[in-house]
This record gives structure tokens, C-alpha cells and sequence, in this order.
């Protein structure tokens, strides 16, 4: 007999060739469903025995669709065995199996507990913005150790498992959730399995049945699902004989789930965690969110799918969004802001008002933002469908991934269009928003950017226009009092002003003019002289050449014998009388000759100075 | 089978003994086609489960060898044989 494994991410061209030979399929309903549809000569009709693993999973409406298309290709004269620990006794779930006198067998049923005996649980209460440090601070506390982490969605475990990468607890660290490819889903829970100490952080898909040897510690970050959850989320540790504890951290708002869980024969030992001294991780988060922006982004992702999904709980008195911390949360991981919330948004105005053409494309934005789901697997197929409960029954069900939970999403729109509009909105809020965008405007040089406005302050302290201050001060008693009465009359005042500035100007202006005329004039008549005394004074300018020479040597002959004063004496007297005169005359010219027309200039000025002040 | 409870998970091994043994006094043959399915709701727990089955089916195998007695399979084998029929 040969025997063949079934799921998804694996190669369904080769599964097609070889699945029509097999005699026992292992398998996943999606993949199932896809080779009854698609491959030919593979039928089930001498089927003898079909085997549902974690049945009430399995028959839970998120794979409702797939499972009764599954069952229409089987025969009806079969066995069929249902496994779970926590198993539906709901009549309708078993009539869709078509069972005949359906044989009931338990292990415990009768036991105190639901949980194995040597299972230690603990709950703590934890304000969601402090889960995280929380959880930093268990896994620095047991490195040693085998822990299975816990969370709600996809999301929050992919950014937890990449941000405590990056922060190095010094103990192996491994994700397993939804979208991750089908070789690293199956590398993570195979190193799991063989490791010693370990921190695998997982979403609910390793809730259920998977036999991880030696768990030491089970770890529920976020408020499970229900009860069924949870005790198929702790079953992971002391499994069979051995030993194990689990910790359970609940925000205040969920404190609810504790009593569900007293009632589901779940006795949980209440601890509380220091929180003062539990060190913040934020700090380092913000540097790595801002080292790495897709890490930034898978942390908004984080937050967002997180709240979303405790929105889409079906447990209303245990799981309020609006009782959550988001924004305390949001920065908690290292967010400076917190992401938005559309699903809130949607709900509220779902609540107000029908759907509108505004709501269908904020669904194709959220549609988008989801991203697509890793391709031909079974989670593809549960998209449309939608999860609905009875609260009565405890009844199971978990979390593939993110797919039902978007199956839920679909169900709680549908929900939330069912009931009528409570009141009639005024025309105008019917209407599609207006989008208003504060933009800045685009502004490409310094040139067009505002430069402020001038505003000069008078003595009294009132702000005023440049202008305006001008005036006041010119027009208003000479003394810059203002006249603060008739304000408007400045511009007269200004105008009148600049009338006079204007005359002031055209008189200094021709003021200037004639002192230039003046002054050339002067200039010229000095030229002439000089001319003039050349032209008579050749003799005189040979007598300057002459003298220039002879009085040098007379210095000379001077400094050499000043005692000496009978050499002088020896020349002849005419000679050295007119020498004499010609020397005093030189110097008097040279005297005069620098002195004699700054004379003339003061002059100039003076008169001008006379005209200008006559003027 | 208590003995593969210690290293498989329980609900598994008693599905797929059930499952492997109603073939098994079927006389199940490869001509017959599909004779047992077995659905779970994740791909690790469908992993975790074939491995059961392979080691189940190899024990059986090898117990049908020993005995020649297909209508009575005893999961009865020492560990050296059970590895190597799973070889």
C-alpha cells in the first residue's frame, strides 16, 4: 500500500501524476478539493475510512465550503473517525458527515480539569503597551529554556520575530505562521521539534495537535480566541507524562475571559508581573524602525492587523477594540504615530448610514493592503467565507491565519449592513466626503517664499505699517505723536511729504550744480594763472631748477661749516642777495601755492553754504 | 501503541492504526485506489501524521512479514527492526 501527503505549497503538477495510485492520502482540505476538482482519474468512490484530525476545526464554518465539497465526492458508506480534544457534539455539524449512531469516547470526561494535571497555568494582567517589554523580559529570563510564543495574527508574529532578531535575546529564535513559504514553515517546525532551548513564535496554526517534544513554556501573548483555544494552545507543553507551564498575559479590558475559562474547567493561578521594573524595549525598537523602514512598516502592519483582528472576535464581551490602548501600543513597538484605523471608521459609518460608493473604495484600499495570500492553498479558499458561532456550546475553532480572520472581517460587514439605520441622516452626510487635502504649496526657489510682512512699532507700542508710522511721524505735531483719529489721512500726509522731499531735492540739485559750475571754473582759472606765470616766470622756473640745486648745496655746505660763516661771507654780496630774495620768494610760493586755494575752496563753500541756507 | 504515544501524538497514532488496519483486513490492494483519507486543518499537523502513518504502515509491514498472519497485526517489533523496514 502506498501512502501520499497532501498539502499546500508543494508541486501539484507531480502530486497529479502520482495521487491517482495511492491507497492512503494524508491531507489538507484545500489541497484535497483541488486535486478532486482538477485531477482526472482520481476518484474516491471505494473510499472505507475517512480520519478528521482536530474535527471541530475542521467542521468550524471557516472550512465549511471546502469540507462539504470534499465530502459530496466521497461515498456515503463509509467510517469516519472525528479527533480533537475539544469535540462539537452539535448534532447539525455531525449529520453533514451523514453518521449513523455516531459512538462517543472520551478520555477525560470526567476529570476536574480540561488541561493535563502536571500543567502549571498562570494568568497576568498586562496592559497591551506593556506585552512587549513583558515578553522581552520572559525570554532574557528563560534563555534556557523551550518556549512556544503565542500571538493573535500573522502580522504581529512576523514583526516580533524580525524586531527581537534584530535586538538578540541570546536565545534561538523561529516564526511559524500563515504566510510564510511551505520550506521555511517546515525548516522552523522541524528545528523547533529537534532544539533545546528555543523561542518559537507562532500563530494559532500551531495550536493544535502538533507534537513539539519537551515544551517547557507556553506563552499566550494575546487573549485567545476562546476557550478551545486556549486549551489546545496549552496542550503544546507537558504532553503525555511530563511537565509544563503556561502563562497567559491578558490586557485589563479582557479580564472576562478569565471567568469563561473558570467555567470550561480551566484553573488558572493568578501571578502579576512587576511592571515598574520590567525594562522598555521601545527605545532600541525606535532605532531599528528607524534604521529600517520596512521593519516600520511591518510594525504599522502589526498594530493594524493586530486591533483588527481583536475587533473581528466574535466574543464581544471579552474583545472591545475600542477598550484597547492602539495608540499606547502603537508606540510601544516604536511607532511615533499610531496607523490609522479604517475598519473602526468603516463601522461607525456602517452603523450610521448604508454603505456608500466611499465605502466600496476604502474595501478595494483594505483589499489591497492585505496583500495577496500565498497562492493555491488551502487558506485561499477560505477567504469568502464567514465564521459565525454559538456562544452556548463551547465549540472550536482557531486561527489558520489571517484568512479567516478575513472571512470573519467579511461576516461583521454583513453584520454590520444587517441591521436598519437607526436614524436618518441629513442629505449632505449621504453624500461622498469631500476629500480636503492640506497641501503646501510647491514652491521651487526663494523668490516665491513669503519674506513676512514689516511692522514698526511707535513709542507707545502699537504696531503700525511702515508707511502709516511715516506719516504719523512726519504729520502728526513734528514731535512722531500719533494721531491716531484719522489714520487714513497718511497717505495725503506721504504724498504732501514726498511733494516737499521733492522740491528739497530739485533746490539741492541745483545748488550742486552751480558749486560744480563753480568749481570748474575755478579749476580752469587756476590752470590759466599757472599758465600765465610760467609763460612770465621762465627765468623764475631756471631759477627754481638752479636754486633747487644751489640750495642743496648750500644745505650741504651749511651743515658742513656751520661755524664756518666766512665763506659766505667770501662770495660776492649781489649774488648772494638775490640768491636770498629769489630763495624767500620760492618760499613763499611754495607756501602760498597750497595755501592759497584751499582759501579759495572755503570761499566757494561759504557761498554756497549762504545760497543753500537763503534757499 | 502506547508506546508510540510516547513519541507521537496520541490522536494521531490511534486514527492512523484504525485507518492502516481496516485496509489491512480489507486485504487493500494497490489496484483498489483510494482507501482512507485523513484531513487536518494545517500542513504541519498533516506532516506530523504522515510521519505516523509511515512508521505505522512500515511496523505493520514488517509485522505481516514476521507473522505472516494479516488478519491479526500486533504493533510488536524491536527498535532495530522497526528502523530498518522504515529504511
Amino acid at each position: 500500500m502506498s501512502a501520499a501527503l497532501l498539502i499546500g505549497g508543494k508541486d501539484v503538477e507531480y502530486e497529479k501524476q502520482k495521487v491517482s495510485q495511492m491507497n492512503i492520502l494524508v491531507a489538507t482540505p484545500g489541497r484535497l478539493l483541488q486535486h478532486m476538482d482538477e485531477t482526472p482519474l482520481f476518484d474516491c468512490v471505494n473510499l472505507q475510512i475517512l480520519v478528521l484530525d482536530e474535527a471541530d476545526r475542521i467542521l468550524d464554518l471557516g472550512f465549511a465550503a471546502t469540507l462539504d465539497a470534499i465530502l459530496d465526492n466521497l461515498p456515503k458508506r463509509r467510517q469516519t473517525l472525528l479527533f480533537s480534544a475539544t469535540q462539537t457534539r452539535r448534532v447539525s455539524d455531525l449529520a453533514r458527515l451523514s453518521l449513523r449512531d455516531p459512538e462517543y469516547c472520551a478520555v477525560h470526561e470526567h476529570s476536574a480539569s480540561a488541561t493535563p494535571p502536571r500543567l502549571v497555568q498562570m494568568v497576568a494582567t498586562v496592559p497591551l503597551p506593556q506585552k512587549l517589554h513583558a515578553l522581552w523580559a520572559f525570554l532574557k529570563l528563560h534563555l534556557n529554556h523551550k518556549t512556544l510564543v503565542f500571538a493573535t495574527c500573522c502580522r504581529q508574529v512576523a514583526f516580533l520575530h524580525e524586531a527581537l532578531r534584530q535586538l538578540r535575546p541570546g536565545v534561538p529564535l523561529r516564526c511559524l505562521h500563515g504566510r510564510m513559504k511551505q520550506p521555511r514553515r517546515m525548516m522552523a517546525y522541524t528545528e523547533f521539534c529537534e532544539a533545546s532551548a528555543m523561542v518559537l513564535l507562532a500563530t494559532d496554526i500551531a495550536a493544535r495537535g502538533l507534537d513539539f517534544p519537551a515544551v517547557d513554556w507556553v506563552l499566550q501573548l494575546d487573549c485567545p480566541e476562546d476557550c478551545a483555544t486556549y486549551i489546545h494552545r496549552v496542550g503544546r507543553t507537558a504532553r503525555y507524562t511530563s511537565a509544563g507551564k503556561a502563562l497567559l498575559l491578558l490586557d485589563p479590558s479582557e479580564g472576562a475571559m478569565v471567568d469563561a475559562l473558570a467555567t470550561a474547567k480551566v484553573a488558572l493561578k493568578r501571578t502579576s508581573l512587576n511592571l515598574e521594573r520590567i525594562p522598555s524595549v521601545t527605545p532600541s525598537l525606535e532605532g531599528l524602525l528607524t534604521a529600517d523602514p520596512g521593519l516600520k512598516e511591518q510594525a504599522q502592519r502589526c498594530v493594524v492587523a493586530y486591533l483588527r483582528a481583536v475587533h473581528v472576535m466574535s466574543d464581544k464581551a471579552v474583545f472591545d477594540v475600542r477598550r484597547l490602548d492602539a495608540v499606547g501600543y502603537a508606540h510601544s513597538l516604536g511607532l511615533t504615530t499610531a496607523p490609522r484605523l479604517r475598519f473602526i471608521q468603516r463601522e461607525r459609518k456602517g452603523q450610521q448610514k448604508h454603505a456608500g460608493v466611499d465605502d466600496e473604495e476604502e474595501e478595494a484600499v483594505e483589499e489591497e493592503e492585505e496583500g495577496p495570500q500565498s497562492g493555491g492553498e488551502e487558506e485561499d479558499l477560505l477567504r469568502p467565507v464567514a465564521r459565525q458561532r454559538v456562544s452556548t456550546a463551547p465549540q472550536g475553532d482557531d486561527d489558520e491565519d489571517d484568512a479567516t480572520l478575513l472571512g470573519r472581517l467579511g461576516m461583521s460587514a454583513a453584520l454590520a449592513e444587517a441591521p436598519p439605520p437607526s436614524r436618518e441622516l441629513p442629505v449632505g452626510d449621504a453624500k461622498p466626503r469631500e476629500k480636503v487635502k492640506l497641501r503646501i504649496k510647491a514652491t521651487t526657489g526663494t523668490a516665491s517664499r513669503s519674506r513676512g510682512t514689516k511692522i514698526v512699532f511707535d513709542a507707545q507700542g502699537t504696531p503700525r505699517a511702515p508707511l502709516e508710522a511715516l506719516a504719523l511721524e512726519r504729520s502728526g505735531d513734528g514731535n512722531g505723536r500719533p494721531e491716531s483719529g484719522h489714520a487714513p489721512d497718511y497717505k495725503a500726509a506721504v504724498s504732501a511729504r514726498f511733494a516737499q522731499a521733492a522740491a528739497l531735492r530739485a533746490s539741492v540739485d541745483a545748488e550742486d550744480k552751480r558749486r560744480e559750475r563753480e568749481l570748474r571754473r575755478a579749476k580752469k582759472m587756476d590752470k590759466k594763472r599757472k599758465v600765465k606765470a610760467r609763460q612770465n616766470g621762465v627765468l623764475g622756473a631756471d631759477d627754481g631748477v638752479q636754486f633747487g640745486n644751489g640750495y642743496s648745496d648750500d644745505d650741504g655746505d651749511s651743515d658742513g661749516g656751520s661755524d664756518g660763516g666766512d665763506y659766505e661771507d667770501d662770495e660776492p654780496a649781489p649774488v648772494a642777495a638775490k640768491r636770498r630774495r629769489t630763495a624767500e620768494a620760492a618760499h613763499e610760493g611754495m607756501r602760498a601755492r597750497p595755501g592759497g586755494a584751499p582759501s579759495r575752496i572755503a570761499d566757494l563753500e561759504a557761498a554756497a553754504l549762504a545760497r543753500l541756507a537763503r534757499a | 501503541m502506547p508506546g508510540l504515544c510516547l513519541v507521537f501524538d496520541a490522536s494521531a497514532v490511534v486514527g492512523v492504526c484504525q485507518l492502516v488496519e481496516k485496509l489491512f483486513r480489507l486485504r487493500w490492494s494497490p489496484e483498489d485506489g483510494v482507501g482512507g483519507i485523513v484531513i487536518t486543518p494545517t500542513r504541519e499537523l498533516a506532516m506530523q501524521i504522515f510521519d505516523t502513518l509511515r512508521c505505522v504502515g512500515a511496523a505493520m509491514h514488517h509485522c505481516c512479514q514476521c507473522t505472516c498472519s494479516p488478519s491479526l497485526p500486533v504493533l510488536a517489533c524491536s527498535a532495530g527492526s522497526l528502523r530498518a523496514s522504515t529504511r
